[in-house]
């Protein structure tokens, strides 16, 4: 069975480009119930006051980064468990293992394609 | 009287001596080497790989909006929908490189304003009564950035970290 279509996404990047790419992508999914933010500390806020399901976020954001928001969502019981996608242009090493260690559920590189975003969401909800 | 020519030479070769040495410390605060062996390259490394990112999109664009004209006429109007879906993908997925650029011009931008920085500091040492010197610019706000070719890992390392 997939997951359903009403799941409730939180987009996080401080590009509105990217933004709307995402939701797009998103969109073409299936998935419409989509808020976005700008960075990390706007995103957390939203957090604080709604239910998500998923949070896609990117990592270089001022004032607080995804990496900081990982960290904010996973040391709060209510959102400890909550599934986090990294979608960044952050490629080192020592990067993904700080995020792994941080506790994401999933990690992308920019530039990506529908299909890995798919098949990441697929690997932390289930099928898609 | 010679005594007194002495002295006023021995000051002024003082002063000259304090402002040497200030002009060379402000020299190699400047790090030329630094900027010349790592900044410089880096930056100019950004801007060629800004030039390829926007080719490749607009190459990308371009090719999907060309597919998308040269689709057959006669096709069912559900396969006509979804081939221009498909493609419609392709060139959400394309513009993508505003972010990576961004990012890169970010990059160039830190640099500039360094050695700005810099050079402003040596000018107003040596005496420029043009503006202050500007203020140092905030240390890396980007975290590394999107890696340069050859650097970081790739989406398959990647999975096999989080397999």
């Amino acid at each position: 069975m997939s997951v359903s279509r009403d799941l409730s996404i939180l987009i996080v990047d401080d590009y509105r480009t990217m933004l709307k790419i995402i939701r797009g992508l998103l969109e073409q999914l299936g998935f419409r119930n989509v808020d976005e933010a700008t960075d990390g500390q706007a995103a957390y806020e939203m957090i604080g006051t709604k239910a998500y399901d998923l949070v896609i976020s990117d990592w270089n954001m001022q004032p607080m980064t995804g990496l900081d928001l990982l960290k904010k969502v996973r040391c709060d019981a209510r959102t400890a468990k909550l599934p986090f996608i990294m979608v960044t242009a952050e490629a080192k090493a020592e990067n993904v293992i700080a995020a792994r260690q941080a506790g994401v559920n999933n990690y992308i590189i920019k530039p990506f394609t529908q299909a890995v975003l798919k098949q990441k969401m697929a690997a932390v909800l289930g099928e898609i | 009287m010679d005594g007194l020519k002495d002295d006023a030479r021995r000051a002024e070769r003082d002063v000259l001596l304090t402002y040497v040495r200030m002009a060379r410390g402000a020299l190699c605060e400047l790090s030329p080497s630094d900027i010349r062996a790592r900044k410089l390259p880096s930056a100019m490394n950004q801007i060629g790989l800004i030039v390829e990112t926007t080719e490749s999109a607009a190459n990308q664009i371009m090719d999907q909006v060309s597919e998308i004209l040269a689709l057959p006429g006669d096709i069912s109007p559900g396969a006509y929908r979804e081939a221009v879906e498909a493609r419609c993908m392709s060139l959400m997925e394309a513009c993508a490189f505003q972010d990576l650029t961004g990012q890169r011009s970010t990059k160039v931008i830190e640099t500039l304003l360094h050695i700005e920085h810099k050079l402003g500091k040596l000018a107003h040492l040596l005496g420029d009564e043009g503006d202050a010197p500007p203020e140092e610019p905030e240390a890396d706000v980007l975290l590394n950035g999107p890696a340069m070719p050859g650097e970081g890992v790739d989406q398959d390392e990647i999975d096999r970290m989080f397999g």
